[in-house]
């Protein structure tokens, strides 16, 4: 039972640490030019993420991904980072990453923090607002869609 | 340290608490209701923020566990596959509820003569009518008249729109020829008592900043304080104290700086939810009530019912209305009533929703295994965004013995009073009936041009209809309350909130929970005179 008002303090992952947290987010969520969006990699992202990480989940994170780093090493000889993106991404599939739980932990938080960065929204066609206290439109619709409906005897069960 | 004695004291200012904390005001008693959360301020809600989808996992989540406030307190659910959903504030789960806000059926009060299951009510919709009505005035229903699967009802403000989920999902239920419906919704759809309409924020299960969801916070407790209720926030109640004859002598519980007090009363009424009430009353013991108060049946915390949820969702070709709007919309009382040739006895209610959030399509896509990490992950995320809708299914849910709410032995709230654990299983009949939910939703999400169906069953989280762990009955052996909420062995002692329920129906609770506190307030105020009798 966790307290979800723990945060981690951004300097608690080391700086290698850090290196291979971007490359990972940019192989998980990669930029793209064509669409103009960051990755998952993105600085102002990840210094998002980090924030986010709770104190119980920075082992797990920090395991994890030494863990990449060990399995990229054995498979290539290179460093994680070195790689290309295409590289990483065999690495991260053909280990079956995904159903890792680290990942799936800094994967949900990633989630949350790149689908509400301003550029991803204006991607996506949104305003990079919250909800309130503008609130967005919702059409009437046709409300001539339940003639049917209307004409229809009543469907509640008599009381003997 | 004992204080004044008080006419009547309230435990829980959620949705029976504070109706009937404003049914009674005018009385004139002396009225005190304890709560053991604070007010919540709107402008501290998630959808204030960019980040409201993130914040819903936080501190203003559903799940007390993982919440984690000190206004909350743990509950073990290891032993049920559906964990209990709430909120512990002035208001109570309403805070967060979704205001999907549906009337029972005059066949729900009689399961038994009419299909030969679970209990008959000691009471039936004509009774409740009337409560049905006021209630529906201070909370503000919108909704549309003449919906054929209900008596008629009056319609307070129009309903929301249909949008772009709504008519698309209408057109495949005509397809059909089944039912549907606009959602009664306790959702403000013009200014309404002070507050503001609905500007279609979404998110209403995260608290709605715009005040147009009828939270009791803001409907009912304005009105029951300016009429001279006291409302005492932060006030945890640890056991109701009796006396030798039988009747409450009031509550001792932990004020807001942790000191224990004892509140004497009149009357004590409980309102805590059909999980914090039968906690409370098992944490009552006293010689004369050995295994909790007002347990001489047996029966408290015992015949939980939750409504077992199916969730259906279709993914379809073009754009629906995605985060924008309530997540309520239309509802389809197709396969409401019995047919035994469907496998299982009674029904079920599919409730429609709009749609979801940015972060929510993400998390469903790749959950599901539509959204992959790496390189093909924008296009498969934008085959998603704003183009997920579907439903869930309320199923009705029967009450059973061995589905429970008793004491953990461990489990302690912060003031270390014993915390609540959960046995709980579906049964046979809601496997059945969640299974036909299931197929039926796939055929009219296929009819409305979904082309992907993704489900989930029972959903997890979906605790959050709590119902029938202190029941409602004319036999003091076969239930806790009479017919209008007086425990049978304590006299002077009422339940006014989902504990009371017999059956559960294949709704929401929450109307029919206000309506029922509204009509405990009413029996009390006719028999003033000779209340304890
Ligand atoms: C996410 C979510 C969505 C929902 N959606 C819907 C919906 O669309 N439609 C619908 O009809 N219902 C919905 N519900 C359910 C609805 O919120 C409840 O049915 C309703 O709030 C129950 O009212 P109540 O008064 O019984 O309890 P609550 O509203 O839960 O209030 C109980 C109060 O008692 C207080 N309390 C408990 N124990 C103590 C104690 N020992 N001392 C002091 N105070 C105590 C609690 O802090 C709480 O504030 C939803 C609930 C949730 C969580």
């Amino acid at each position: 039972m966790t307290n979800s008002q723990e945060l981690i303090a951004t300097e608690s992952l080391s700086d290698s640490h850090c290196l291979v947290l971007n490359s990972l987010l940019d192989t998980m969520i990669p930029p793209d030019s064509t669409l103009s969006i960051p990755g998952a990699g993105d600085p102002a992202i990840v210094e998002r993420i980090v924030k986010s990480i709770r104190v119980g989940a920075l082992q797990q994170v920090s395991e994890g991904l030494n863990e990449v780093e060990a399995l990229t090493h054995e498979s290539s000889g290179l460093r994680f980072v070195e790689c290309d993106q295409a590289e990483r991404e065999e690495c991260f599939h053909s280990y079956g990453l995904a159903q890792r739980s680290f990942i799936r932990t800094l994967g949900s938080i990633a989630i949350h923090c790149y689908y509400t960065d301003p550029r991803v929204m204006e991607s996506l066609e949104m305003e990079p607002r919250p909800p309130f206290p503008q609130g967005f439109e919702l059409e009437q619709g046709d409300w001539s869609l339940l003639d049917p409906v209307r004409e229809r005897p009543k469907i509640y069960r008599n009381i003997p | 340290m004992s204080e004044d004695i008080v006419d009547v004291l309230i435990v829980g200012a959620g949705a029976s608490g504070a109706a009937v904390a404003w049914s009674l005001a005018d009385t004139k008693m002396r009225i005190v209701c304890l709560e053991q959360g604070g007010w919540t301020n709107p402008s501290d809600y998630p959808s204030t923020g960019v980040d409201w989808e993130n914040r819903h996992w936080g501190s203003f989540g559903i799940d007390p566990n993982q919440r984690g406030r000190e206004t909350d307190y743990p509950i073990n659910g290891s032993n049920s596959p559906i964990a209990v959903a709430n909120f512990n504030a002035v208001g109570g789960s309403t805070i967060l509820y979704a205001g999907h806000f549906p009337r029972f059926h005059p066949s729900d009060f009689r399961v038994k003569s009419l299909d030969g299951v679970a209990d008959d009510w000691p009471i039936d919709y004509e009774i409740l009518e009337p409560y049905y009505d006021e209630n529906d005035r201070m909370m503000g229903v919108s909704g549309l008249e003449g919906d054929p699967a209900y008596p008629p009802k009056p319609q307070i403000m129009p309903p929301l729109p249909l949008g772009k989920s709504g008519q698309t999902l209408a057109k495949g239920f005509n397809s059909l020829g089944w039912h549907w419906w606009p959602s009664d919704t306790a959702i403000a759809t013009e200014d309404y008592d002070g507050r503001g309409k609905c500007i279609n924020l979404g998110g209403c299960y995260t608290g709605c900043a715009q005040g147009a969801k009828a939270s009791s916070d803001i409907t009912y407790w304005p009105h029951a304080i300016r009429a001279g209720v006291e409302l005492r926030t932060h006030c945890r109640v640890r056991e109701v104290t009796v006396d030798d004859n039988d009747f409450a002598t009031g509550v001792t519980y932990f004020d807001e700086n942790g000191v224990e007090r004892h509140q004497r009363a009149e009357v004590v009424i409980l309102a805590c939810n059909g999980v914090g009430t039968p906690r409370l009353l098992l944490n009552s013991t006293s010689p004369r009530f050995p295994n909790g108060l007002a347990n001489r049946s047996g029966l408290v915390g015992k015949n939980l019912m939750f409504h077992p949820y199916a969730l259906i969702v279709g993914v379809f070709p073009d754009e629906l209305d995605g985060y924008k709007g309530p997540g309520v919309c239309i509802w389809s009382q197709e396969f409401y009533e019995t047919d035994e040739s469907r496998g299982y006895l009674r029904g079920f209610t599919f409730e429609c929703t709009r749609g979801r959030g940015v972060v929510g399509t993400a998390l469903t896509g790749l959950g599901y295994g539509h959204i992959p990490w790496g390189s093909g992950h924008h296009a498969a995320y934008r085959k998603l965004h704003n183009r997920i809708a579907g439903m869930s299914a309320i199923c009705e849910d029967f009450p059973e013995e061995h589905n429970t709410v008793t004491l953990d032995p461990d489990l302690k709230d912060s003031n270390g009073i014993p915390c609540p654990k959960i046995d709980y299983t579906v049964s046979e009949n809601s496997e059945k009936m969640l299974q036909f939910a299931i197929e039926r939703a796939t055929e009219v999400l296929k009819a409305s041009g979904a082309t992907d169906i993704l489900t989930e069953c029972p959903i997890a989280h979906g605790g959050w209809h709590l119902m029938g762990t202190a029941r409602m009955g004319t036999d003091p052996e076969r239930s806790v309350v009479n017919e209008w909420g007086r425990c049978h062995d304590v006299k002077n002692m009422f339940v006014v909130d989902g504990s009371t329920f017999v059956t559960s129906a294949g709704v929401n609770p929450t109307r029919t929970i206000q309506a029922l506190a509204l009509y405990v307030a009413d029996s009390m105020k006719k028999r003033l005179t000779n209340l304890f009798d």
